[in-house]
């Protein structure tokens, strides 16, 4: 039975959600999390394509919740669809976790150039950089906590651009690795860069209930089974539970959040039947990741806030950003690895976590001084399905099938074994990439859905071209054919930020410092809506440190 | 509000759905012998009436066959599979009419190409007229998209009824991760198991 008030009410319950449901119930403070998707338990994760890869059970139906997004077409027109026309999916995971479920956990920490973009690197025409109104060293502490309380494996080897830290070490050892991660680092040796190991929000031994990562094979878009990967629901939400503070209500789809005299007073909401609940609470938590959060906040209008809360000065849903970058990879054939026992190789389960840093910042004699970026090495994805698809066309784009097509099957699964590496740069924020709500297009219980534009700046494909040209020298140095990368301005939906930014001037950012509204008194957006630039790393180490920050300052305010 | 929530399915039809469901053994489909002998089995599928069912048969015989690479798409009962999957009630109806609308044009081009119905083909004249239809534009996205079905069919988990003795990951020595589903939790299921429980 859900009360009728809290101190503290959350929407969502991912990576931005947990570390305020974790902190203020420990503090002793009644929170509540309301998260529109179901309650799935460690135990109820499997391995099993069709549900994890094949259909929709972990994110909703499109036809029942889409999500409209307006690119530009060939002919230089904005074009917008809606997705459950198009299927082009940018829900990652809604269900008690979001989305931290699903997530690889290729974790790496912002550098402290990244928190003073503009002034380390100066203006680009078209781009709206800004520094950042905290310093590396004011989330610093709070990296280090994510370490220790959702569990990162790893080691910190020193390289150039090894980021300052307070603890010496990782507190879990880094995880087993295939016998690849030593071909890179000499590949790398060779080349004159420096092999990182990338850390891993995986634990490699046990921490309270989490057992240590089993090597399962089927990591990225699968449910952990033994509670290794730090999900927010495992991690967080499961240790915050214990306290007796915090109550979970599943299937809660918040659709306004009522405001009073510059103050949120109730959450209304969608229970599984559809009827609406409301509940009112001291303080009001959005973190509904990126897209969603902006659309909960647009919905939110009033008297005060006619055009969305905490949205007088217009810029909420602005600068929003995804990872700027993209893919590559390269073929080892078993038949040009004579030497090496190729088993070895196939070896299913261990990791591959080796990155490049060397370029994060780039300074080079024909390229000039930019920001550069990340690049990490894996494995194509285990999804038997996934890879079968890849094989039945021809290199002339000709459909391959009957025996043919299963004898490159074979050949594909047994005596070849596909490395891929993912670029990671800055997505720069532009005035063309926002969230706005549809006129038309409505969701299931009749809302307007979040309307999402999607521009990159020319900037982040240069760069990640740059990047994506060092990586496949280690992969020709590997001995890889059939080496390419896809360098591109496609968005990838699972790494989005911005939309609510942060700062310290109030006509030019959503939040302030510590993430509350400027306009409102009791609102906080602890997603990484807050994220004015992205960094040239995937986010979620982020966006778990700064809601701990986050948590700290409420604290401090409120309690 | 629309009432079309998955996770609302009742109990009921949940046990329902079981009974129709609970292990490969009591699958419909597996009670059928092999493809190849279309003249003596008794029709099971939702979707296809015989000609459809020998149509869809024929062709992913063709896209798949049985040889010495391993097992062909009748063994993993691939035309069962599609009509699994067009069963489903989240399918987008589009998806599902483009399969069936395949099974038409196929038709359609036999009598065109050969000026005779499918059924009377000859396998020679099978593999020739999927050769054609291949290099034509609809041809091509819907033997394609048979394709997908198929591997769909072999990699599944054992539990649907089709990658039987998990012979679709023998033939590639590939390795299926763990835990494997339990018969509550693979896709016919996972919404009632889920959505029933109170929290
Ligand atoms: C396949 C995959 C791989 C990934 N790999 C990596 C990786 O290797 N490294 C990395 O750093 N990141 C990775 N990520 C990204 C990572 O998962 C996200 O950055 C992180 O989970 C975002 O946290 P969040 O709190 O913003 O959103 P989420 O974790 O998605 O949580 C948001 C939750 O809010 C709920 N919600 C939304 N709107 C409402 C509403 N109105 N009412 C109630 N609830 C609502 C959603 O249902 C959802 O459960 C990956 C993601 C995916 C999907
Ligand atoms: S056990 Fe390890 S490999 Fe498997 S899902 Fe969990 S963290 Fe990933």
């Amino acid at each position: 039975m859900l009360k009728d008030k809290y101190d503290i009410v959350i929407v969502g319950s991912g990576a931005g959600a947990g570390p305020i449901a974790y902190e203020m119930s420990k503090a002793g403070k009644k929170v509540l999390v309301l998260e529109k998707g179901p309650w799935f338990k460690t135990e109820d994760f499997f391995k099993d394509e069709i549900v994890t890869s094949r259909r929709s059970v972990y994110t909703p139906n499109l036809k029942d919740e889409p999500q409209v997004i307006e690119e530009l077409n060939a002919e230089g027109e904005w074009k917008a669809k809606s997705n459950s026309v198009s299927g082009r999916d940018f829900w990652n995971g809604s269900v008690v976790g979001g989305s931290s479920n699903f997530m690889s956990g290729y974790f790496h920490r912002m550098k402290p150039v990244d928190f003073t973009l503009l002034s380390s690197f100066g203006k680009i025409e078209g781009a709206n950089i800004v520094d950042w109104p905290i310093s590396y060293d004011d989330l610093e502490p709070y990296y280090d906590k994510v370490e220790k309380i959702v569990g990162v494996s790893g080691e910190a080897r020193k390289h150039s651009s090894l980021e300052p830290r307070s603890s010496l070490d990782f507190p879990f050892p880094p995880l087993k690795e295939n016998i690849i991660s030593s071909w890179i680092d000499e590949a790398c040796r060779k080349e004159g860069y420096e092999s990182v190991r990338c850390a891993r929000s995986i634990i490699s031994s046990p921490k309270n209930e989490r057992t240590s990562c089993s090597y399962s094979h089927y990591c990225g878009s699968y449910g952990c089974s033994t509670g290794a990967k730090g999900s927010s629901r495992v991690a967080l939400l499961d240790e915050a539970l214990k306290t007796g503070n915090l109550d979970i209500s599943a299937f809660s789809k918040v659709f306004y959040l009522k405001s009073d005299a510059g103050k949120v007073t109730e959450a209304h909401f969608y229970d599984k039947n559809g009827e609406v609940k409301k509940v009112s609470a001291d303080i009001f938590v959005v973190a509904g990741q990126a897209i969603e959060s902006t659309r909960l906040l647009l919905m939110s209008k009033s008297d005060e806030f006619p055009d969305g809360l905490a949205n007088n000065n217009g810029l909420l849903g602005k600068n929003l950003i995804f990872s700027g970058g993209g893919v590559g990879s390269g073929d080892l054939h078993k038949r040009d690895l004579v030497e090496v026992d190729f088993e070895e190789l196939l070896k299913p389960g261990v990791f591959v976590n080796r990155s490049i840093q060397n370029w994060y910042s780039i300074d080079d004699v024909d390229f000039g001084i930019a920001k550069g970026g990340t690049v990490d090495f894996l494995f194509e994805h285990s999804n038997p399905t996934g890879k079968a698809i890849r094989q039945k066309w021809n290199n002339d784009g000709s459909l391959l099938y009957g025996s043919e097509l299963k004898k490159k099957m074979k050949y594909y699964f047994t005596q070849m074994r596909k490395i891929s590496f993912e670029v990671f740069n800055d997505w720069l924020p532009t005035d063309n990439c926002f969230v706005t709500l549809d006129s038309e297009v409505k969701d299931k219980w009749g809302d307007n859905v979040a309307r999402i534009r999607i521009s990159n700046h020319k900037q982040d494909i240069i760069v990640g071209e740059f990047l994506a040209e060092k990586a496949e020298i280690i992969l020709k140095n590997l001995g890889a054919k059939n080496i390419k990368s896809n360098i591109s301005g496609g968005a990838p939906p699972n790494l989005v930020a911005g939309g609510c930014r942060f700062g310290n001037d109030k006509k030019t950012s959503v939040l302030d410092k510590n993430c509350k509204a400027h306009e409102v008194g009791n609102l906080y957006v602890t997603d990484a809506s807050f994220m004015p630039t992205g960094g040239s790393v995937p986010y979620t180490w982020t966006i778990y440190a700064n809601s701990f920050r986050v948590a700290d300052e409420i604290l401090k305010k409120y309690m | 509000m629309n009432n079309n929530n998955n996770w609302l399915q009742s109990r009921r039809k949940f046990v329902r759905n079981i009974s129709f469901l609970a292990g490969a053994s009591s699958l419909p489909w597996l009670l059928n012998s092999c493809t190849d002998d279309v003249g003596e089995f008794e029709l099971t599928t939702k979707n296809f009436d015989s000609e459809q069912y020998y149509l869809l048969s024929k062709v992913h015989d063709v896209l798949f066959p049985k040889d010495q690479f391993g097992p062909g798409a009748a063994y993993f009962k691939t035309v069962e599979y599609l009509d699994w999957v067009l069963s489903d009630v989240n399918i987008d109806e589009e998806d599902k009419s483009y399969m069936l609308t395949g099974i038409k044009w196929m038709e359609e081009s036999a009598k065109e190409e050969f000026s005779k119905e499918f059924s009377r083909l000859d396998e020679i004249e099978i593999h020739e007229l999927i050769s054609r239809v291949s290099k034509q534009n609809w041809g091509e996205s819907w033997l394609s998209r048979n394709l997908t079905y198929i591997f769909e069919a072999q990699f599944s988990d054992v539990l649907y009824g089709s990658n039987i003795n998990g012979e679709g990951w023998k033939w590639l020595s590939h390795y299926p991760g763990y835990p494997r589903p339990t018969a509550d939790m693979i896709y016919d299921e996972i919404f009632a198991t889920i959505g029933s429980r109170s929290y």
